[in-house]
């Protein structure tokens, strides 16, 4: 089991590794000269371009800017931002910890709610409680993200009037921060729990007609101890790798709902900086956005050897 | 007047149109062994689900009378079912590997059947699980506790299965296929370990099985089911020497007790005119045949006529970490036109060494001649020539048969590699149907449309449609029914008269390898351990392996 | 080992197809020609001014029109024509390429293997739009670049989804015959491992194109997707976002529409897995409570008032 905890952390550093490969290369391959922005059109000054490129770290050998720039961000330095009178940590600082929370709030609703309704589906196979939510998930499934929270603001400012959006820090209002954070991450998590949903279902009908439960039957387990004793323990295992794949859609997730209820989280400032074309905040976004879905999925695959215990024992 | 650990009057059992179960009544007095015997398609199984109340929701399950231990159980739901499984009566499965709880252990299993229905407080659990362990003779019971399923051999998996079964004292065991999965040595452990629980709590036992010398080595009692019907019953010494129905005198025929002589065709059964007619005569279901007429004899194989050779043969395998020595230095010389019997339990390594001979797998050291050739190391060009000459017969029906193809694709392909013409290609393949019993027209369909045992025969065309030189048959018999298996050996020997093909037969069930084969090695943990002609091993095994081997094998009573 | 004789009656060569399969083809087809009607023979140009806004459906504007007059219904089933194709052709890319690396990654094993499995890992710890939008910031805006980036977010998902059952099937009999027949490795991968594996393929298929539904609509409504002057669904609904006093109906009708092509995409994926992987019609009865659920929930406090058949003292044993 060592040795599978430390194979896990070793694909993680090794997937971070790539990102940040991807991502640093991501600027310089662009067509365009970067150093365009800061020059006047009129007057392309070749001495002046030398300057800005020294300037920028330009000139130097890629592996040389690659280094640079993952030993700064080593440091919590991830550069200036381009556009805006910034450096990108203090964006990061601030925004970082709102993302987080949505994520993570998301991703616990999502199998919290996602797995009863699952098994309550599978349990009572045919009837009204598994055809309603079997529906209901369906058309989660097909919903985009930001459609439901568009349209439930809308209908909001129609009718009810509460006040959803808007943001408060933690410093200043704990509970309000939390309220304010509920909405998006629930309707964010809407998609995880529906998949969640159907793949319990589906994984726990399949344990069903397993040999196993036949034999719990025959020694007079009665329905729960079935399904809480024997059954999920063995349905769990693929359904957390689904949740474990799904992870990237629902952080992806976040940068379209923090756009939706103007949460000041880092999918907004990725918008921005794409809108803008600001080069070092895209990059540090697209890095910190995709370490944490590594980050997460690695807690959901080291919860897995919890669940099958063919990964925990060694084999005699 | 001593309650019936089981009394069914007039079962029957219906999916939809189609009735599994016709008016059967079974009864089991407590301390006895009865024995329900029959095919696939006889629904005997289906016996044993009803017993504990396991059907699928959608059967159609009528009877007049249904008690376990003197209490009925028509119309019972599921919570009353609970109290009267695992107390009254238990049942042990075919597939321990299957049955158990992957994700439990295995002492966490046990101790669940005996916390469930109160016979033991949580705390004293894992004393009283210790004790079944060691009632069931289960080696380091403290050590097995804590492992899972997949950490035990089949048998041990078994006696954990019996163990969980006994936990309440049931007055009725039922036993679907308990060893069926198991090897022999294993399997006999096993019968003797129901026997000696019998004697102890004087339960009654139900054994469901389709293994004649099973039924016959433990029953006191016994039903003949076919098609859904019980056939005959009564004592086992009786049916089993002097059987009255026509399907039973047919079945006892084909299993090779030892009555047949070597290499000639056994007697089938009639399966259309039984169906047909279910009062029709033992003569008229039985079809005795006479070895195929050939046109000129074929000679003995000669000794100094090798087609293959192993030459100290040694198949290494890495696993984990560890290195597993599958074959271990065998030497063997198979003459060309003789069937060469190997016979082994799992592990034994016979299955590796039809691969390697079969150049699926190249041997760690050692050699391979084909013809006098050495094709150990042949690849490209050289392999495709022998391609053709050898072929093989897998286990599996099921399997062997992309389940895509059409009969006729599956059965072209080795002609791949001739480069044959549409037509010789058609040719081909339908001569080589025919050869199997088959009609050309079945060319055009899909292998579910076919039983197992035709399936089967269209394995073995395919496997002939070349016309090779050597066929390696691994454990070609074994997944069949008894009857089957008899239609499916007759034509393996028909083909060897006619066409002088060399036959390696790899099984587990010497009685077959004793029929077929002139000469045969016994293999064990990757070695050979005997090697000779087949009557010397079996009539004077020389291996303390072999002889182990032989009294395993459950005898059929007073034969 | 007895090999059983099933019991279900032998298929009579026409397979049952599930209604959610036709009813999804359904919704897609009208989609499509309606898209394709919107697109040849429009009623209006989409580009057209007037001076006619927020006009409701009925009469000469079958849909009603947006807030700079331009016919809705012309606009729309563009949009959803150009989604619709924009899903189907980044389904296809992604399947392509993805089937034939997993075959080979499956087959081939060993090397070829780590490398398009650790590749695999790789793509798919980028979240889909991350890496829309690296591609966006790299080739720039537009429909192509979507493609392309939809293709390279897709493909690891059907990679391993072919590897798997090629990894099943590797050891199974009738490819070994295949091989004993002297079948080369590629013609086993793909007359005989890929007909077998193609009922997962096809799902996976559907499943994927309803994502691109999604995502590309997400893409649209950040902007970073279809760009305009070309109309995207995505857009519509954040544009309009701010008209919905004047006419609620500019936003519910693109939303519709977005959902109606997604769920079209997952009816076929349900629809595909339940006509050719049918499920038994088993419904586990055995596992319902008999007790509402409020008796069971005080179980643990009073037990389960169903007495046990055994009591402590085992006869047999002795007193324990």
């Amino acid at each position: 089991m060592v040795r599978y905890i430390a194979r896990r952390i070793g694909e993680a550093v090794f997937v971070l590794f790539v990102l940040s490969v991807l991502v640093f290369l991501m600027v310089r391959i662009m067509p365009g000269d970067p150093a365009a922005a800061f020059m006047d059109p009129s007057n392309p000054d070749p001495s002046v371009r030398a300057r800005i490129y020294e300037q920028l770290g330009l000139d130097r050998p890629w592996f040389v800017q690659y280094f640079s720039w993952i030993g700064g961000i080593f440091t919590g330095d991830f550069g200036r931002s381009l556009t805006q009178p910034y450096t990108v940590g203090e964006q990061l600082a601030t925004r970082f910890p709102v993302s987080l929370e949505l994520g993570v709030m998301a991703t616990i609703i999502g199998v919290a709610l996602g797995i009863p309704i699952g098994i309550v589906s599978a349990v009572r196979r045919g009837k009204l409680a598994d055809n309603a939510s079997r529906i209901v998930t369906f058309l989660l499934l097909s919903v985009p993200p930001f459609l439901i929270g568009t349209v439930l603001l809308l209908i909001n400012s129609r009718t009810t009037r509460f006040r959803l959006l808007g943001f408060v820090t933690f410093e200043d209002d704990p509970v309000g921060h939390f309220t304010k954070l509920l909405l998006p991450a629930l309707l964010l998590s809407l998609g995880l729990l529906a998949l969640v949903a159907r793949y319990t279902r589906g994984m726990l009908l399949d344990t069903f007609s397993q040999d196993y439960i036949r034999t719990a039957r025959a020694k007079g387990v009665l329905g729960n101890g079935i399904v809480t004793g024997h059954a999920l323990r063995n349905a769990m295992a693929p359904v957390m790798t689904v949740v474990g794949v799904q992870l990237a859609s629902l952080i992806g997730g976040t940068v379209i709902m923090e756009n939706v209820f103007a949460l000041p989280g880092m999918g907004s400032l990725l918008i921005n900086a794409v809108n803008t074309s600001d080069y070092t905040t895209i990059q540090a976004c697209v890095l910190i956005i995709g370490a944490l879905y590594v980050a997460i999925s690695l807690i959901v695959d080291l919860l897995y050897p919890l669940v099958d215990p063919r990964i925990r024992v060694v084999r005699s | 007047m001593t309650v019936p650990a089981l009394q069914i009057e007039n079962l029957s059992i219906g999916y939809g149109a189609a009735l599994a179960v016709d008016g059967v009544s079974i009864t089991v007095q407590p301390g006895e062994i009865v024995g329900v015997i029959g095919e696939s398609g006889s629904g005997k199984s289906t016996i044993a689900m009803a017993a504990l109340g396991l059907l699928p929701s959608y059967a159609e399950v009528t009877a007049d009378r249904f008690d376990i231990d003197g209490s009925t159980t028509i119309g019972l739901d599921e919570t009353a079912w609970s109290q009267i499984r695992g107390t009254d009566a238990s049942m042990i499965f075919q597939e321990p590997m299957s049955a158990l709880n992957p994700s439990m252990t295995v002492g966490a299993q046990i101790a669940e059947a005996l916390t469930i229905h109160g016979v033991t407080a949580k705390a004293d659990a894992r004393e009283k699980t210790l004790e079944l362990l060691r009632l069931v003779h289960m080696p380091s019971p403290e050590v097995r506790m804590r492992q899972y399923p997949f950490q035990l051999s089949g048998g041990q998996r078994q006696r954990v299965m019996i163990a969980m079964a006994m936990a309440a004292s049931p007055k009725l065991l039922v036993a679907d296929e308990p060893t069926t999965a198991l090897d022999v040595t294993v399997q006999a452990q096993i019968l003797d370990l129901i026997v000696e629980l019998r004697n102890r709590t004087a339960m009654g036992v139900l054994i469901i099985s389709h293994d004649l010398g099973v039924i016959g080595q433990l029953c006191d009692r016994v039903f003949v089911m076919y098609r859904g019907r019980v056939v005959e019953a009564g004592a086992t010494t009786q049916v089993l020497t002097a059987p009255q129905h026509p399907y039973t005198v047919a079945l006892l025929e084909s299993v090779l007790a030892g009555q047949q002589a070597p290499r000639t065709m056994l007697p089938t059964i009639r399966a259309d005119i039984l169906d047909a007619d279910p009062t029709a005569t033992v003569a008229d279901v039985i079809e005795v045949h006479e070895s195929p007429v050939v046109v000129e004899a074929r000679a003995e194989p000669r000794a100094d006529d090798v087609i293959v050779r192993f030459d100290s043969v040694v198949k290494d395998f890495k696993s984990h970490g560890n290195v597993i020595r599958a074959v271990d230095d065998v030497s063997l010389e198979i003459r060309r036109g003789e069937t060469f019997g190997v016979v082994g339990e799992s592990g034994s390594g016979k299955s590796t060494l039809s691969r390697i001979g079969t150049l699926i797998e190249r041997p760690t050291s050692g050699t391979i001649t084909f013809d006098g050739v050495d094709v150990t190391h042949a690849s490209g060009r050289a392999l495709r020539q022998f391609r053709s000459k050898i072929q093989v017969v897998f286990q599996d029906p099921n399997d062997s048969l992309d389940p895509r193809f059409s009969v006729f694709r599956s059965v072209a392909e080795p002609l791949r590699t001739l480069k044959l013409s549409r037509d010789e290609t058609h040719e081909r393949v339908v001569a080589s149907l025919e050869s199997v019993g088959l009609s050309g027209d079945t060319a055009r369909r899909l292998p579910h449309e076919f039983s197992g045992g035709q399936r089967q025969r269209i394995a073995i065309a395919r496997a002939m449609v070349t016309n090779p030189e050597f066929v390696v048959l691994d454990e070609a018999t074994s997944a069949l029914d008894v009857s089957v298996q008899a239609q499916i050996l007759n034509l393996l020997l028909e083909l060897q008269q006619r066409t002088g093909v060399t036959y390696l037969f790899i099984s587990h069930n010497l009685a077959v390898v004793r029929h077929l084969a002139q000469r045969m090695a016994v293999m064990r943990g990757g070695k050979i351990v005997e090697v000779g002609d087949s009557e010397s091993v079996f009539t004077d095994p020389q291996d303390e392996y072999t002889q182990r081997l032989l009294e395993s094998i459950p005898k059929l009573a007073a034969v | 080992m007895t090999v059983t004789v099933k019991q279900k009656a032998p298929r009579s060569g026409r397979t049952k197809i599930a209604s959610e399969l036709k009813l999804g083809l359904g919704i897609l087809v009208f989609i499509f020609v309606a898209s394709v009607v919107a697109a040849v023979f429009p009623p209006f140009s989409p580009t057209a001014i007037g001076d006619d806004s927020f006009a409701l459906p009925g009469g000469e504007h079958w849909l009603g029109t947006d807030n700079l007059g331009r016919d809705t219904f012309t606009r729309l089933f563009i949009a959803a024509g150009t989604t619709l194709m924009i899903s189907a052709a980044a389904t296809l890319i992604s399947a392509v390429l993805g089937t034939a690396l997993g075959l080979i990654a499956g087959y081939r094993g060993g090397i070829a293997d780590s490398i398009i499995m650790r590749g695999a890992d790789v793509l798919l710890a980028i979240p889909a739009i991350l890496m829309a939008l690296i591609v966006r910031v790299i080739i720039g805006p537009g429909i192509i670049p979507l493609i392309i980036a939809m293709g390279i977010i897709y493909t690891p998902t059907f990679a391993r989804v072919m590897r798997a059952p090629v990894l099943a099937m590797r050891d199974r009999d009738f490819i070994i015959a295949a091989q004993l027949a002297g079948t080369p490795a590629p013609i086993i991968a793909i007359k005989h491992m890929l007909p077998n594996a193609l009922t997962p393929l096809m799902v996976q298929a559907a499943i994927t194109a309803s994502e691109a539904v999604l995502l590309e609509a997400g893409l649209s409504y950040l902007g970073q997707g279809v760009q305009p002057p070309n109309p995207s669904v995505g857009m519509m609904i954040s544009e309009f976002q701010k008209y919905v006093q004047d006419s609620p109906l500019l936003v519910i009708l693109p939303a519709i529409v977005i959902v109606a092509i997604a769920a079209g995409w997952n009816l076929i994926a349900d629809g595909l897995q339940r006509t050719f992987s049918p499920r038994q019609r088993d419904t586990f009865e055995f596992l319902i409570p008999r007790q509402p659920l409020w008796r069971r929930m005080l179980t643990p406090f009073i037990g389960s008032g169903i007495p046990a058949k055994n009591s402590l003292v085992d006869t047999k044993k002795g007193q324990k």
